[in-house]
């Protein structure tokens, strides 16, 4: 029986498809996760008072909560294809640990194009909601700098923004995997970093990074950081073994 | 900010009963008959989500938007007309309140009962026979360029003949409510304004007048600090 | 080229414990091989480290010329079926088995398909929640399909009965002859498969112990019985595999079968009981490392 070659991108793309097709469960809690944060986005995410002759008190609603919540769910999936039993199953077919990882973070740009769109999607679904319980409502669409292009930058930076809580995810994981003393060390680091005063002195350096004003510069960053943390992930993970 | 954080904590906490649930054992929905309900459910979501948009695109004006020059040219255009007593060019929709009072007396007092000064502007014009006329302008005011000039209600007047006053009070119901929906908060930062305008809603309330046509035989007295601006217009 | 797997002298060490321990062999294209041993001998890592699971620690291996460790050929030319082999839950049976016609070359859907109908399985079915011997079956049903140049079973047959072990060493041979390709088997009893093996790779301690033909492991050894003394004077000189106690005073020994003509006439003369060994009973004794065996406990 002669030898089958098969090239580094055909494996790719076809573990991709798989992928596609197998956790599509995945999809299931995203919509739940993102109902719930509709749920939770109906007492508002902000309020404010402002005086004068006539006081203007206000609430802000925004798609925030949700997209939060895509963020979690998106840093958890990616946490999940980390894991042994996953990486397993890329073993039972055609692989190798690059392939594999490749094809994850793949995977995870793609779910993350989609939850950004049902994330910012779901916000009108809030509005429609609030339109329904409250007839006071001010909406920011439908003109000025809220048109559909602004729901098409919308959707551009939530979906990077949730690549990035993917890449982060992945780059957890695979930590969690090389060595499980990780799973203590990254959340201990996490909040220690939130609690201590570091948070805030990094602040600067989050908010360059972050809320980058130029949507292209915005891009390049976003994609270049969520590329680092895959690469990094791919290094720390190439010499595992599968059990 | 605090209903926002414990928001986001009760959030992870049943984010996480939800993954340990469904998350990982990816079982949920995998029988092809429960499969063919997730598709449906998922489906369904996804019609839900696009008839929002439409709804939202098509259905509901949501509200007047103009940028903040707008707003200022209005208003100077307001106050030019009115400082020069032209009552019959200005838009009906910055006429909030209007009364008409009939005086006998000589001697009359302007009582403001407001909670805060500054923000009122008085014009006086003298007029013949023995009526006033109290008019309430209010100009344009906006919240982050939607205008919310319309959400006002007029000020309250009334004539005290005992005691010669005529009163001005702000209207019982002196509170805007307002919700303000950014479906797409994330694109802020790509807007004018950049980061800053981020999280921040502008609001911008127009100048208040009060226009008082008033018979040349009463002597009529005011404070002044109650006001932002006094004019008297030739009769 | 006519080998398929060439290891020199590979050693794997989990921790502190060594698994395999400057293991060589080289396993023929074309060949049905079991793989035997007690249980925890080294078949299983030996196996996942053909398959490219895992790394050695020390050695050289290669499958197909190459280094298995993150091989995409390697890869695509294995599939490894084992009793712990964990498939994605997200997808039905039916559907793993539509996947694996995606990466596999060679598959045969038609083969899996009928395969999947005669041992009674249905679209509905999810591998998790198979019995433990549908599920050894059902892997099986996806290395048989997937007719890769190199395919691995370990312990395939684990929670099968009699009758589905027997279809499953059936069809295993029926679709070999068909399309020859090469076959490694591991099983810790070999008398079952021993029918289908060409060559038998005995493994104890984490080395090699003995590569040969399985026919030649059937004549391999003898077995001699008789009197204490009479056995001892004719073991003189020879091999001896075991050796057991008998009750009042008899003997019963395993001698590697090197004996000629003479040494069947004196036994005979003895009344020594002189008789073959099973090929799988020859890897029980070989494999055996306590003196006397499981009598001698209750001693």
């Amino acid at each position: 029986m002669s030898l089958n070659e098969i090239s580094t991108g055909d494996v790719i793309k076809k573990q991709i498809i798989y992928k596609m097709r197998t956790y599509k469960g995945a999809f299931t809690t995203l919509m739940f996760v993102q109902l719930l944060g509709i749920l939770f986005s109906l007492g508002g995410t902000g309020s404010f008072s402002m005086g004068g002759i006539y006081t203007v008190a206000g609430t802000q609603y925004s798609s925030m909560t949700v997209i939060i919540f895509t963020g979690i769910w998106a840093f958890v999936t990616a946490v999940l294809l980390t894991t042994k039993e996953d990486r397993k199953h890329d073993f039972v077919f055609v692989t190798n640990r690059l392939t594999s990882n490749v094809s994850n973070a793949v995977f995870l740009g793609i779910i993350s194009v989609i939850s950004g769109i049902t994330a910012i999607l779901s916000g009108f679904l809030l509005a429609v909601i609030l339109i329904l319980i409250n007839s006071e409502i001010i909406l920011h669409l439908g003109g000025g700098m809220y048109g559909v292009s602004t729901a098409a930058a919308g959707i551009f930076s939530t979906s990077l923004y949730i690549l990035m809580a993917a890449a982060l995810g992945y780059l957890a994981g695979s930590a969690v995997q090389l060595h499980p003393v990780m799973k203590v060390v990254i959340p201990a680091a996490f909040f220690g970093f939130l609690f201590s005063g570091w948070v805030v002195e990094a602040g600067p350096l989050f908010a360059m990074v972050f809320l980058e004003e130029s949507i292209w510069l915005f891009l390049v960053k976003m994609l270049g950081l969520a590329a680092l943390c895959f690469g990094l992930s791919a290094w720390m993970t190439d010499r595992l073994e599968v059990m | 900010m605090g209903a926002t954080n414990l928001i986001i904590v009760l959030g992870l906490i049943i984010l996480a009963g939800v993954f340990l649930m469904i998350g990982k054992s990816q079982t949920f929905g995998v029988r092809p008959g429960m499969r063919r309900v997730r598709n449906f459910v998922l489906a369904g979501y996804g019609a839900v989500l696009a008839a929002s948009v439409l709804i939202v695109f098509l259905f509901h004006s949501g509200g007047e938007f103009h940028p903040d020059d707008y707003y200022e040219a209005e208003n100077e255009a307001l106050l030019d007309r009115v400082s020069a007593g032209n009552l019959n060019q200005i838009d009906e929709k910055f006429l909030r309140g209007h009364y008409t009072f009939t005086y006998v007396g000589n001697e009359l007092d302007l009582e403001m009962l407001m909670n805060s000064h500054g923000n009122v502007s008085l014009v006086t014009e003298p007029a013949d026979g023995n009526n006033i006329e109290l008019y309430h302008f209010s100009g344009s005011s906006h919240i982050n360029g939607y205008d919310i000039t319309d959400r006002f209600e007029p000020f309250r007047a009334g004539l005290n003949e005992l005691e010669e006053q005529l009163w001005v009070s702000i209207p019982e119901d002196d509170r805007i409510s307002v919700s303000i929906f950014e479906a797409v908060f994330p694109a802020r930062q790509f807007a004018d304004g950049g980061v800053s305008a981020t999280f921040y809603s502008d609001y911008k309330q127009g100048p208040h007048i009060i226009y008082l046509k008033i018979p040349e035989n009463i002597s009529f007295s005011y404070e002044t600090y109650d006001f932002f601006d006094v004019t008297e217009v030739e009769g | 080229m006519t080998t398929a797997v060439q290891c020199r002298e590979i050693t794997k060490t989990y921790k502190n414990k060594r698994a395999l321990n400057e293991l060589s062999c080289t396993i023929e294209k074309n060949k049905i091989t079991g793989i035997i041993g007690r249980n925890g001998a080294g078949k299983t890592t030996l196996l996942n480290m053909i398959a490219g699971h895992r790394r050695v620690t020390d050695g050289e291996i290669q499958v197909f010329g190459a280094n298995p460790f993150n091989s995409l050929t390697v890869s695509a030319n294995i599939v490894f079926i084992n009793d712990t082999m964990n498939l994605p839950n997200g997808l039905t049976c039916l559907e793993i088995l539509e996947e694996g016609q995606n990466f596999y070359r060679n598959w045969d859907h038609e083969l899996a398909g009928r395969l999947f109908e005669y041992f009674g399985f249905t679209r509905h079915d999810i591998h998790e929640r198979l019995s433990k011997g549908k599920r050894s079956m059902f892997n099986a049903i996806f290395g048989l399909a997937s007719r890769s140049p190199l395919t691995i079973f370990d312990e395939p047959t684990t929670g099968m009965d009699e009758a589905v072990r027997k279809d499953f060493y059936r069809a295993l041979l029926k679709d070999y002859i068909a399309h020859p390709r090469t076959v490694l088997l591991s099983s810790h009893h070999l008398s079952e498969i021993e029918d289908l093996l060409e060559d038998v790779l005995l493994i104890k301690n984490g080395r090699e112990h003995l590569h040969m033909p399985v026919s030649d492991l059937k004549e391999y050894a003898v077995s001699i019985q008789g009197s204490e003394r009479a056995v001892t004077n004719w073991l003189g000189g020879k091999n001896i595999i075991a050796r057991r106690s008998g009750p009042a005073g008899r003997l019963y020994a395993v001698v590697e079968n090197t004996i000629h003509d003479t040494h069947i006439k004196e036994a005979r003369e003895k009344q020594l009981d002189l008789s073959p060994v099973s090929a799988s009973d020859v890897c029980v004794y070989l494999t055996d490392e306590r003196k006397g065996g499981i009598d001698d406990v209750f001693e």
